[in-house]
């Protein structure tokens, strides 16, 4: 009986301290290697900026309109130590539709749109310095790193734009801008907020740290300021969940 | 040895157990099994005389005309305008069938009645009086043999449609088709009102059309005709629509079904944009219908032209306002030196990263 009794004690000494030591690694920083991030923002490219306010096509054929664009990253980390610092990959999806004009400038039934799917690749600095070490649920990001952007511009008939050429071949539509982008961020740790899910998510799933965050992206497509480039250069205000694993 | 001395060999093996049942015991199990059997059967045949005999199913077999405007709940069918052209051009014969659930008690008589808007019939008796003008009795015994009832019809007949003229009439009535039969629950059969019971089936003729349209703007562009449209009364039975446009003419207030040669576009809300076949530097006459629940159409609405003319698309537009992009995967264009010493750092710092990671 004394015997039981004992046992059932230790057990119930033991029990609490097996989840406190639960709830202490949790809020440890566990190292992840890899990070994904699906990230959302505004469309708005600086198509326009060069006509100098003088003309604005993109605006007249799109309006105004900022459609929400949707990316998705890739980081792999290489280095860890005060901060981790990595290299990731990105790829995006844009498209803005629109009417046409007519000749005499007035607005057409026709439709109109241009597609963009912007590619990036980035070094990733992450400084969770005081996530680690101060149990601080936030980490800071600066990114920077080169674009491509392929894109398609369409007619009513959702063919590529043809536009005839004053010799050979009529002008296609459709092609890619490289350029580069420097970015900041802040992450916000959700695992701070509800462990129990956290450790659930890191068991079952392999994630072992979930972020909210806000990242403001400079980009500049424009070939590199190339004198026969367009620019679909913008600054952005990318909001998102990123998942280490 | 006496019969009851247990022989040698009965000792080694028991002899079989005889049981004697009481005296009577098989009679009394036999007359038991045949009282539950005479009361099951009598019970079976008496039920179809028990008000358990009446019509389970009433249908208008290979009425289909046109789909949605069935009500097979209520036994009650549609026959709208596109219907009824078809009636003129086919004469399809169709089958009324009623069902019952069990077969028929002897000498339950039946009749077959319609009964055309306007006219009376009685559907409590199996005869058609003098008084019941227009009543048309279809069919009739004294006999119900089996059961399933069908009788097949020209729907031409029995709706008395005989041109096409009569399916723009605007007509709007109900015929109704009966059965009547004797009623199994009557107890007293004689000359009352409850001799008789009957099952109905109602044929709707819906040749009325709703309220036009109003074409309020169309509008051009080099492959496309956006077009806006509005009613008088927002007090609409459904939001359904077609448009009609032509390069030939198009007049206000024809009937739709004799408007030939147009495309047509359905919507469901007041306006569309139409690109099918559109073609620029084209003129196209323009038109709306409106539909009702039951799928006839409006006359056509006041009819605007919409004349096709060359558009610029975004990318047009924007070489017009002297844009240089020119397209292409790879840019042949002087690359400042700055722009390219740029990405030359950042292609630098990523190998660099990439080395320090391989080491560590």
């Amino acid at each position: 009986m004394m015997k039981n009794l004992l046992t059932a004690g230790l057990l119930a000494c033991a029990l609490p301290a097996s989840l406190a030591s639960a709830e202490i690694s949790l809020n440890t920083p566990t190292d992840g290697k890899n990070a994904f991030e699906l990230r959302f923002s505004r469309f708005n490219p600086g198509i326009d900026d060069e006509f100098d306010g003088g003309v604005s096509p993109y605006a007249t054929a799109f309006d105004g309109r900022r459609p929400y664009n949707v990316e998705l990253e890739y980081d792999r980390q290489f280095w860890d130590g005060f901060g981790s610092v990595g290299a990731g990959f990105h790829i995006g999806y844009n498209r803005v539709r629109g009417n046409a004009v007519t000749e005499d400038g007035e607005e057409s039934p026709d439709r109109t749109s241009l597609t963009v799917i912007p590619l990036r690749a980035s070094a990733v600095y992450r400084f969770d310095v005081l996530h680690r070490r101060f149990n601080v649920p936030l980490a800071f990001s600066v990114k920077a790193g080169l674009d491509y952007y392929f894109w398609a511009a369409r007619d009513a008939k959702k063919n590529v734009s043809e536009v005839p050429a004053t010799e050979g071949d009529p002008i296609r539509g459709s092609g890619g801008t490289s350029g580069w982008h420097a970015a900041f961020g802040v992450h916000l740790l959700l695992d701070a907020f509800s462990p129990g899910m956290a450790t659930s998510f890191a068991t079952n799933v392999g994630v072992v740290n979930s972020y909210l965050f806000a990242e403001y992206m400079l980009s500049r497509v424009d070939d590199f300021g190339s004198s026969t480039s367009w620019s679909l250069s913008q600054n952005q205000l990318w909001i998102g969940l990123a998942f280490e694993f | 040895m006496p019969a009851d001395t247990p022989s040698p060999m009965n000792s080694l093996h028991h002899p079989p157990v005889v049981r004697r049942l009481p005296s009577g015991w098989w009679q009394r199990q036999l007359s038991g099994i045949l009282v539950a059997g005479f009361t099951t059967a009598a019970l079976l045949v008496a039920s179809p005389a028990l008000a358990q005999f009446a019509v389970s199913e009433r249908d208008i077999l290979d009425l289909d005309l046109q789909d949605g405007n069935e009500d097979t709940s209520n036994a009650r069918w549609t026959v709208n305008i596109e219907d009824c052209l078809t009636l003129i051009d086919e004469n399809p014969e169709v089958t009324l069938q009623w069902k019952f659930n069990t077969s028929p008690p002897n000498n339950t008589k039946f009749a077959i009645k319609l009964q055309p808007p306007g006219s009376t019939c009685s559907f409590t008796s199996t005869t058609v009086d003098a008084d019941q003008e227009g009543c048309i009795l279809l069919s009739s015994s004294d006999d119900l043999n089996g059961t399933t009832v069908s009788r097949t019809i020209a729907l031409q007949s029995l709706l008395g449609i005989s041109e096409t003229q009569a399916c723009f009439g605007n007509d709007d009535s109900e015929y109704i088709l009966g059965i009547i039969y004797t009623n199994p629950s009557d107890t007293t059969p004689g000359d009352d009102a409850n001799d008789f019971v009957n099952s109905q089936i109602s044929v709707d003729l819906n040749l009325s059309r709703p309220i036009a349209p109003t074409l309020d703007s169309v509008g051009a562009g080099e492959n496309s005709i956006s077009v806006e449209w509005s009613l008088p009364s927002t007090d609409n039975e459904t939001d359904d629509y077609i448009v009609y446009y032509s390069e030939s003419e198009l007049v206000a207030g024809d009937f739709p079904e004799e408007t030939v040669g147009a495309r047509a576009q359905s919507a469901v809300t007041e306006s569309v944009t139409l690109t099918d076949g559109v073609q620029v530097d084209r003129t196209y006459n323009v038109a709306v219908v409106m539909l009702d629940s039951d799928g006839n159409r409006s006359v056509l609405s006041n009819v605007e032209q919409a004349v096709t003319t060359p558009t610029r698309d975004f990318y047009e537009q924007y070489l017009a306002s002297g844009g240089v992009e020119q397209g292409g995967l790879c840019s042949s264009a002087r690359v400042p030196d700055g722009g390219m010493m740029g990405a030359a750092a950042v292609l630098g710092l990523l190998w660099t990263l990439r080395r320090r990671g391989a080491r560590s």
